[in-house]
């Protein structure tokens, strides 16, 4: 050991100890000891029996709708969420003072840290894989083929291990800032809601607050999740369920003649002037609707031109298709109408009665369709450029998180006494 | 609103926290301020600063001994203030409205939470009962009028008489350097309370011999485990702190493996046995030269040496309370420390295992190694030790030096026969000792001078 005297006070050569890396090792076998010893494996049955009760709430319309894929996408990162911040949260603050122990006696706090993350990383792995069995045992229809992977289960999988990691080392950092468990106790549940409320996926949020979301960890694991489950391109049900629920509720009401006529002007209407509402019929056809096929006129064909011979093949001659506009005119230019537009008219009927008119199949396509393009979304869209961006997000949360944690705890010895 | 009222309500939300239209509250506030004003006087303090609003708030908590708190008020009144002031003059929209509503509500929970402890604090000040707080928060100018101008209501003690400095007492002899030994110059060591500079200890300066055991004593809050904390390099202060020639401070990363701290809290992990504790321990501690072998053989010997040998195997949380700090203190013990420091390593031990525990000390400081101690039973085992450290609380309640030297020599210093009593002797009043503080720290202050 070299030695050199200055001013009466000695310089020596440094002794080397245990670095980073060992000291990783060291910890995560105290890590794994506390999982055996001190019940931390309680969360894995813990994480089952919640996405049990998940899978019981999501299992007949994830993947199947589009309001069902959205809901499940929105269950399973509560799920992640819940799981990943329940794994650290008290991971730090519990053993706050025997950290600063360790620290003055030479401990790392990035092989701490460190230590934790791969512990932490394990932990959620194993949360996430029991999810996954849980819900798949459960009956939650995911489909075998995925569109990352050749596996949909590896790539929810892969997202819910992200979620979950990023909640989880979010959780590590509350627990490095706070003095006490109750004290991080304290912050978790705020934490959770403000996660769960600004997700921006579920609750419909004002103007001033949808900015929030971009700091969210759930807001990105719904994306993440939707887009897997190709939300843009299921049915929406939602409207539709409603409108079948309501098909003894009765409609209608009083409305004047001329407020019917006034109504024919509207360019709503216009747009569908062009619109068949009865089609061309041949004369066979309407012989046989009539009953007197042998008795029916010969009408000429829809090519017909003024003068020509109209004596063609019967199945060849037809009536001219009756259009939106037609009618509009006629009723338009009735006089006798138009004399009597003060007249009143008491419309009722019910729900059913008005699909059973229109064709129940044709209203429920219809409103399908219709609802599910309003409801599109670009931020679900079933993409590798999507899904990828998304993961990328999470996993900044987690190296930011992570980093944080480190600094907070490099600042452990600044805790007051 | 016209700009007059405008201008008439701000005063009055600046003067007295209330809109002038609220003329009962108005009427309330005034009379708190004059209760106020009466206090401070009583108290010693300059009675018109009652009248300006956040240096009210200061100089109360002064006067109940609660000084953080008085400036955390001053700091929320100062906020509310500004708050309303921006709600009365600029008109929000909705969600700024919203959002300053949410910052007001925050900011009057904790002015509430401060103003009962000043209240609690102005209670023990004039010596009444705790029910007067119930009158203090729900009408707080009847209990302020009262105490502040009527003779029946006097404070024990005057915030005035704990302002006097005591910095004439300081010695500032520097204690010699050695190539072997500790030497601790410490000038000062601070803290900043919520934006004030606290002085937690000055003036400490010793010199103590390789091979000593010393006690350190001291009533609660006098410092102890503050100035290890600075003679350990972990709370560095304004101080010079010399372990067999190395300067600690500038060599902390490098000497942090020459000193050994138990803390006063068995401050380990009941998930780890005994043997898995040591070493882990000793694969933290010990030099990175030392093969495996070596350190299991180090572990070996430090459990044989502490009896831990027999529960090796046990988990850190099945142990007894001696077993367990005999194990904290084999953990610093481990990496074979010229520095021993251990704070109330007899706590919760009976007297026969506790004097066990500090016969083991005496041999490990036969070593050659320093020990320092604190222990708030130190006459059973006084002894075993060379010398006595006492700390004490000078006026402004910062720690000071009382005593260093041979026990025998404290004794007649202080005039007492045992140690506990010597503790009693510089122990304020209040806290059932004598109060004898300063005249002991100006005694060994001027002792030291000569």
């Amino acid at each position: 050991m070299s030695e050199e005297k200055n001013a009466g006070v000695k310089r020596v050569r440094r002794i080397l100890h245990t670095g980073r890396a060992g000291q990783v090792l060291i910890y995560l076998g105290k890590q794994l000891r506390f999982f055996i010893n001190e019940n931390d494996w309680k969360v894995l049955p813990m994480a089952a029996i919640i996405a049990g009760l998940v899978s019981m709430v999501i299992r007949k319309r994830y993947f199947v709708t589009m309001e069902g894929s959205l809901i499940g996408a929105f269950a399973l990162t509560c799920v992640a969420i819940w799981n990943g911040c329940f794994n650290s949260i008290q991971a730090v603050c519990r053993e706050r003072a025997i950290i600063k122990r360790e620290h003055r006696s030479g401990m790392h706090i990035t092989a701490y840290v460190a230590a934790h993350m791969i512990y932490q990383l394990l932990l959620c792995a194993a949360q996430t894989g029991l999810t996954l069995f849980v819900i798949r045992q459960l009956g939650v229809p995911i489909p075998k083929e995925g569109f990352i992977t050749n596996w949909m289960l590896v790539d929810i999988g892969i997202t819910m291990l992200l979620i979950s990691y990023a909640a989880d080392m979010m959780s590590l950092f509350l627990s490095s800032i706070s003095r006490t468990t109750t004290g991080a106790m304290t912050l978790m549940p705020f934490i959770l809601i403000f996660q769960l409320i600004f997700s921006g996926g579920i609750i419909p949020l004002p103007a001033w607050s949808q900015s929030l979301s971009n700091f969210t960890i759930s807001n990105y694991g719904i994306r993440a999740l939707a887009a897997q489950s190709d939300y843009n391109n299921q049915p929406m049900t939602a409207v539709w369920t409603t409108i079948s629920g309501m098909k003894d509720s009765e409609v209608g009401g009083t409305v004047s003649l001329g407020q019917i006529l006034d109504g024919l002007d509207s360019p709503a209407l216009e747009k569908y002037r062009d619109t068949e509402v009865i089609r061309s019929f041949t004369a066979e056809e309407i012989s046989e609707m009539l009953g007197f096929a042998e008795e029916a006129p010969a009408l000429p064909p829809e090519d017909t031109q003024p003068g020509e011979d109209a004596a063609l093949p019967e199945d060849t001659q037809r009536t001219p298709p009756v259009t939106v506009g037609m009618i509009a005119d006629f009723l338009r230019s009735s006089e006798v109408l138009q004399q009597e537009r003060d007249k009143t008219i008491t419309l009722k009927m019910t729900v059913g009665d008005v699909l059973d008119l229109l064709g129940e199949e044709n209203v429920k396509n219809y409103v399908q369709t219709k609802t599910a393009e309003a409801a599109y979304k670009d931020i679900y869209k079933q993409s590798e450029k999507n899904i990828y961006g998304n993961w990328v997000v999470l996993g900044l949360f987690i190296v930011l998180f992570a980093l944080m944690s480190t600094i907070a705890l490099e600042l452990i010895d600044k805790d007051k006494r | 609103m016209s700009p007059a009222q405008m201008i008439l309500n701000c005063l009055s939300i600046v003067f007295l926290q209330v809109p002038y239209d609220q003329t009962f509250t108005a009427v309330t506030a005034a009379l708190y301020l004059f209760g106020a004003w009466g206090i401070l006087r009583k108290c010693g303090l300059t009675p018109w600063h009652a009248l300006i609003p956040c240096l009210r708030e200061i100089r109360l908590g002064e006067a109940a001994g609660m000084e953080k708190a008085g400036r955390v008020a001053a700091f929320t009144i100062g906020l509310y203030i500004l708050l309303e002031c921006v709600q009365e003059l600029f008109h929000p929209g909705e969600t700024l409205g919203n959002i300053i509503m949410v910052m007001m509500t925050f900011n009057g929970i904790i002015l509430t939470i401060q103003q009962v402890r000043i209240f609690l604090g102005l209670i023990a000040v004039f010596g009444r009962k705790k029910r007067w707080l119930l009158l203090w928060i729900t009408f707080e100018f009847i209990p302020a009028i009262l105490w502040g101008w009527l003779k029946k209501y006097q404070p024990l003690w005057k915030a005035s008489e704990l302002k006097q400095s005591a910095s004439e007492f300081f010695s500032g002899t520097k204690a010699e350097v050695l190539d072997q030994g500790l030497t601790v110059n410490l000038e000062e060591r601070t803290a900043t309370e919520f934006f004030k500079k606290v002085y937690l200890l000055r003036d400490i300066h010793m010199y103590i011999q390789p091979g000593h055991m010393e006690l350190l004593l001291g009533g609660s809050g006098a410092g102890k485990t503050t100035y290890l904390n600075a003679v350990n390099g972990y709370e560095k202060a304004r101080a010079e702190v010399i372990l067999n020639g190395r300067n600690l401070y500038k060599e902390y990363k490098d000497m942090q493996y020459e000193i050994g701290y138990v803390p006063q809290q068995d401050l380990m992990r009941g998930s780890d046995s005994v043997y898995r504790t040591l070493a882990d321990a000793a694969t933290m501690r010990l030099p990175a030269t030392f093969t495996r072998a070596e350190r299991e053989a180090r572990v070996d010997e430090v459990m044989e040496i502490f009896g831990l040998t027999p529960v090796k195997d046990s988990l850190v949380v099945k142990l007894s309370g001696g077993q367990r700090k005999r194990l904290s203190i084999a953990m610093e013990f481990i990496s074979n420390p010229s520095l021993f420091i251990l704070d109330e390593p007899d706590s919760g031990l009976d007297g026969v295992m506790a004097r066990e525990l500090f016969l083991q000390l005496r041999r490990i400081a036969d070593q050659g190694k320093i020990i320092i101690v604190i222990t708030h039973t130190p006459d059973r085992v006084i002894d075993l030790f060379d010398d006595v450290i006492v700390l004490a609380k000078d006026n402004n309640r910062t720690g000071r030096l009382a005593w260093f030297g041979p026990i025998a020599e404290a004794r007649t210093f202080f005039g007492k026969d045992k140690m506990e009593e010597i503790v009693k002797s510089v122990n304020r009043e209040e806290e059932g000792g004598e109060g004898r503080a300063d005249e002991f720290i100006r005694k060994y202050a001027e002792v030291q001078h000569v």
